[in-house]
């Protein structure tokens, strides 16, 4: 999240990923940054357990909300 | 709604907030060209377990779905502490945009 | 000269009891009641180490938070300490706010670090620090609200939020409360402190990110390699929280085993080497129950991974009570790299 946030200030357009059993810290950290709105995608929780087949599959719903990200700011 | 001055003997006990609230600058999104075709994407690897992988297949599909050029792995030395400055200096020397993770 | 106003804010309540509930209402507690943090008490905690209430004591940069001797003496008193305690607490939190430290990883992480202080120095005897008896348990005021407020602080000041910005699944007790002392009074070995390079009159606090203590019996072994065979046993044990060999240990080497061992001749660094030296599993044992990802290759059956890669990172402590034949591992967080203990001198 913290990487994400820095890279904008430095004008670099990024998007962030966490899975969401993190939702709630991701959002504190981006308002600890006053970034409270800073929109990150989502994955599911556990990727450290996944298979490769459940890995591509969450890369695949997760790459158009990237892309949005990193062309518009938003998804 | 008793109002709270009613009843202020001398007794009453005055307490303190043993709470921090966040300091910080202001935040804005960097502006967004609209395009990704041709464009060199960073993927920074946070280092937990699986990342990298997960990192590399949005990559895939970036360029095989959205015309990105290439894109360039690069992993944190620890994924408790934010990169440091001089890795996010070298990796946007290359890229023009980031994608990072996988907070997990 | 005028003396400056608090700058927290302020709120008044009937009595003491009210203030009590008060604190639980707003979440400002760790569970248990707190003692009111009162001008005056505050006053007394800043006016012992003569500080300033605006005066900076750290900073957490990745959470933006600024710690204010103020905020620290509020909550000092909350934990009940008393004000000649304010010197160690602001020596450990300069130590939390060390980048080696680097607090925010072992505060948020799901695995449920505590934060252990370890004192050291003649501190120890002039604020009645507990070392023996009943080591990590209750009983001394010292060690249950030094322990205390550090807490207090990771949640009031820090944020450590259970369930937002502490994310253990676990935790453990000693997230209540973590401070012990070293028995240097009876331990015929150098001193923590000593190790690492202060003068034995100096005092320090080490915070330390660590796992509860897990309690290590022998009563037969004689000898220190039998007691410190049962120890490097559960250090290298296929449970704990990283597979890394880059992880640090804390080791309290109880008094009846550092007996035995010290009139073998063996000193602390006899200590260190032979538990890293031990301490090790094989690649196959670790890939076996999925802690390591790959197949298992007849190498991996002979091949002696390492817990433990530098000495420096095993702190043997001497402590605990005079009776019985227990010591205790204390797993650090993951490896050195993203939190290794430090040490800070007490100045008072």
């Amino acid at each position: 999240m913290l990487d994400g946030i820095a890279l904008e200030k430095k004008g670099i357009p990024s998007a962030v990923i966490c899975t969401d059993a993190f939702i709630v810290t991701g959002k504190a950290m981006a308002a600890a940054h006053n970034a409270a709105d800073y929109p990150f995608i989502i994955v599911k929780h556990p990727i450290a357990s996944s298979t490769d087949e459940e890995l591509t599959e969450q890369a695949r719903m997760a790459t158009p909300q990237v892309a949005s990200m990193l062309q518009f700011g938003k998804f | 709604m008793q109002p709270t001055t009613e009843i202020k003997p001398q007794t009453n006990l005055v307490i303190f907030d043993p709470t921090v609230e966040p300091v910080s600058e202001g935040f804005s999104q960097a502006p967004r060209g609209g395009t990704l075709q041709g464009k060199v994407v960073g993927l920074l690897d946070n280092g937990k377990y699986h990342s990298d992988k997960l990192l590399k297949k949005v990559g895939d599909f970036l360029m095989k779905e959205y015309g990105v050029h290439k894109f360039v792995l690069v992993k944190k030395p620890s994924a408790y502490r934010p990169a440091p400055p001089e890795q996010l200096e070298e990796l946007i020397k290359e890229c023009q945009l980031v994608v990072a993770g996988i907070g997990d | 000269m005028p003396r400056k106003e608090l700058l927290s804010r302020r709120f008044e309540v009937k009595d003491s009891l009210e203030a009590i509930e008060f604190y639980f209402q707003k979440g400002w507690t760790d569970g248990l009641p707190v003692v009111p943090p009162t001008e005056d008490r505050i006053w007394e905690m800043l006016d012992y180490v003569k500080k300033e209430p605006d005066e900076i004591i750290g900073q957490i940069p990745v959470r933006r938070r600024v710690i204010t001797a103020e905020k620290i003496a509020i909550n000092a008193v909350m934990a009940g300490c008393l004000p000649a305690y304010m010197p160690v607490i602001l020596a450990a939190v300069e130590a939390l706010c060390d980048p080696a430290f680097s607090v925010h990883g072992p505060m948020t992480s799901t695995s449920g670090m505590g934060i252990l202080l370890i004192i050291n120095g003649p501190v120890i005897q002039d604020l009645d620090i507990n070392a023996g008896e009943n080591l990590f348990g209750p009983g001394r005021r010292a060690n249950a609200t030094l322990g205390r407020v550090i807490r207090l602080i990771l949640m009031n000041v820090c944020g450590a939020i259970p369930g937002v910005l502490d994310r253990s699944v676990l935790g453990h007790p000693g997230k209540y409360s973590y401070c012990i002392a070293e028995n240097e009074s009876v331990s015929p070995w150098e001193p923590l402190h000593v190790e690492k390079g202060f003068p034995k009159e100096i005092s320090t606090v080490t915070v330390f990110a660590g796992d509860a203590p897990h309690q290590v019996y022998n009563t037969l072994s004689r000898t220190p390699e039998g007691i410190l065979t049962t120890l490097a046993d559960v250090m290298g044990n296929l449970g704990r929280l990283t597979i890394h060999p880059n992880g640090e240990f804390v080791v309290v080497i109880g008094y009846e085993h550092m007996k035995r061992i010290a009139e073998a001749g063996w000193t602390k660094s006899d200590v260190r080497r032979f538990l890293a030296e031990k301490a090790r599993r094989s690649i196959a044992d670790i890939k076996r129950c999925g802690r390591m990802a790959g197949d298992i290759t007849p190498e991996d059956e002979k091949t002696l991974y390492p817990i433990v890669q530098n000495l420096e990172d095993i702190l043997v402590i001497a402590a605990g009570g005079s009776a019985g034949s227990v010591s205790a591992c204390i797993p650090g967080w993951t490896g050195i790299e993203h939190s290794r203990s430090v040490t800070k001198p007490i100045i008072y």
